[in-house]
């Protein structure tokens, strides 16, 4: 067995592999392997990022992106999940937009975002919509999964009390396919952020992490596209974390 | 395909009965025949001349792991039976308390399942069976999965349970020591399409002491026990593929 290593101690070696990567990115840029133009030094980043968030300048943007995600997402997500339950749970309807179903989530996302672009508008409508269509399928398929394979001998235990459809579903189904629910919401908020950042690079807007990142790379201010890159990346690293750890209250026989 | 045929048994009202039979000679279907689980079957089944959909029974299944619900605790768990039937939750919890209590399960009743031992698994999950008081508690090699020590221990906790709430229990088993240890009778079934091949009753003192499988009487009635068994097995039957 591996020996673990006592919280307190956790704590210090958490912090290990991200300052050696700062240090590593410190010598590269010094030692001038890479062009400042290209790697500007991480203090130089830093310092950035410091301006960012002091004067303010960057929080709208966060707003804005954090918004699409959470409106897009949330709309997808619920979707899914109501389409998934009731796919789920009738697998004729599953047969008859099984092949329906895999063809749209075969389309590759980005060659949508021109008919969004036309349907919903240069707004912030088009970008919410790709968002929530692509987050859509990721839950449906995975909630129809959870369903579906819900645990045979816990589904007999229900029958074998005489418990009607709508409890099966209600107490056993539900909970069953609740674990696999949230990696699905998990997986399609990810795909969501890259959605949403995508469809602010391409799709005019004023707002948006994506813009800035954008705007900041046409005029090589690579400092300022670094440090967009890595509020982003923060960005979706809190958003993966949240969800862990709705993850472990939620569904918290999965997680022993 | 043809499973059970022709098989009638007599389960006085709170008596332990064990059935040994072949592997695959359908005790399992007949269980879940009398439980109302299954009710595709072909011909006419009766328990005391009423169908077994009628008569409350609890069937206690083998895999404790996958027969609990993880996220519920104990007491809900041991009240889900209570859930179904509709009965306000505060009554139900404080039903399932008590019968906790009742048992003397050493069970934490905040713990959820995962946080459980194998053997304590399957003693929420008879809990769970008694809750509802049925007249018929029906038991899968309810201690097939368990180790060795745990099976031990666990058959004399179901003992001092059944002698305490005397639920007619029909227990499937596939090891004769465990079936004669536990029953007032053990019925031998022959292969498929099974039917009775011996009665045995056993006539040991209870309650029950370890103690006494090394016992003269215990030892003779195993001998019965496996004599009837082993003619069970060598019946001549259909055979299923016969080759040249």
């Amino acid at each position: 067995m591996k020996p673990s290593i006592p919280p307190t101690k956790s704590l210090y070696f958490v912090l290990i592999g991200p300052l050696a990567g700062i240090a590593f990115w410190a010598l590269v840029a010094h030692a001038r392997w890479i062009s400042p133009l290209f790697l500007p030094a991480p203090g130089q980043v830093l310092l950035q990022l410091w301006t960012d968030f002091a004067t303010g300048q960057i929080l709208p943007h966060v707003a804005a992106t954090l918004l699409r995600v959470t409106v897009g997402c949330g709309l997808g997500i619920s979707l899914g999940i109501f389409l998934g339950l009731v796919l789920g749970y009738w697998p004729t309807a599953y047969a008859c937009c099984e092949a329906l179903i895999d063809f749209f989530r075969s389309i590759p996302i980005a060659c949508l975002f021109p008919l969004f672009l036309v349907i919903l508008g240069i707004g912030d409508k088009a970008k919410i919509g790709t968002a929530a269509w692509a987050s859509t399928f990721i839950v449906l398929l995975s909630t129809v999964y959870g369903v579906r394979h819900a645990n045979p001998t816990r589904i007999l235990v229900a029958k074998s009390l005489r418990a009607n459809e709508l409890q099966l579903f209600t107490k056993i189904l539900l909970p069953e396919a609740l674990p696999h629910i949230m990696v699905g919401c998990r997986t399609a908020t990810s795909l969501g952020l890259v959605v949403v950042l995508v469809t602010e690079m391409f799709m005019g807007t004023e707002t948006g992490l994506g813009r800035e990142i954008y705007d900041a790379s046409i005029v090589y201010r690579t400092p300022k596209l670094y440090s967009g890159i890595l509020v982003t990346g923060l960005l979706g690293y809190c958003l993966n974390r949240a969800f862990v750890a709705l993850e472990r209250r939620v569904v918290h026989w999965k997680c022993e | 395909m043809m499973v059970v045929s022709n098989l009638s048994l007599q389960l006085p009202a709170g008596s332990f009965t064990t059935i040994l039979g072949p592997n695959g000679c359908g005790k399992s279907t007949l269980l879940r025949i009398l439980n109302g689980l299954d009710r595709e079957y072909d011909g006419r089944v009766s328990l005391d001349g009423r169908q077994p959909v009628d008569v409350p029974s609890a069937y206690i299944f083998q895999n404790y792991g996958e027969s609990l619900l993880p996220w519920k605790d104990v007491v809900s768990n041991t009240a889900f039976p209570l859930e179904i039937t509709g009965v306000a939750k505060r009554n139900r919890r404080s039903q399932a308390v008590r019968l906790l209590d009742d048992l003397c399960l050493d069970v934490p009743k905040a713990a959820f399942p995962y946080q459980l031992s194998g053997g304590q698994q399957q003693m929420v999950a008879i809990a769970r069976g008694l809750i509802t008081q049925p007249s018929l508690l029906l038991m899968d090699e309810p201690f097939g999965s368990l180790d060795y020590e745990m099976r031990y221990s666990l058959r004399d906790r179901l003992l001092s349970i059944w002698e305490k709430r005397r639920p007619t229990v029909l227990f499937v088993s596939h090891e004769v020591d465990e079936a004669v240890y536990l029953a007032d009778r053990v019925v031998v079934l022959t292969r498929r399409p099974a039917h009775v091949a011996a009665v045995i009753d056993v006539t040991l003192p209870r309650p029950r002491r370890r103690p006494m499988i090394e016992g003269d009487s215990f030892l003779s009635h195993k001998a019965v026990v496996e004599a009837a068994f082993r003619r069970a097995i060598e019946l001549p039957h259909v055979p299923q593929h016969q080759s040249a």
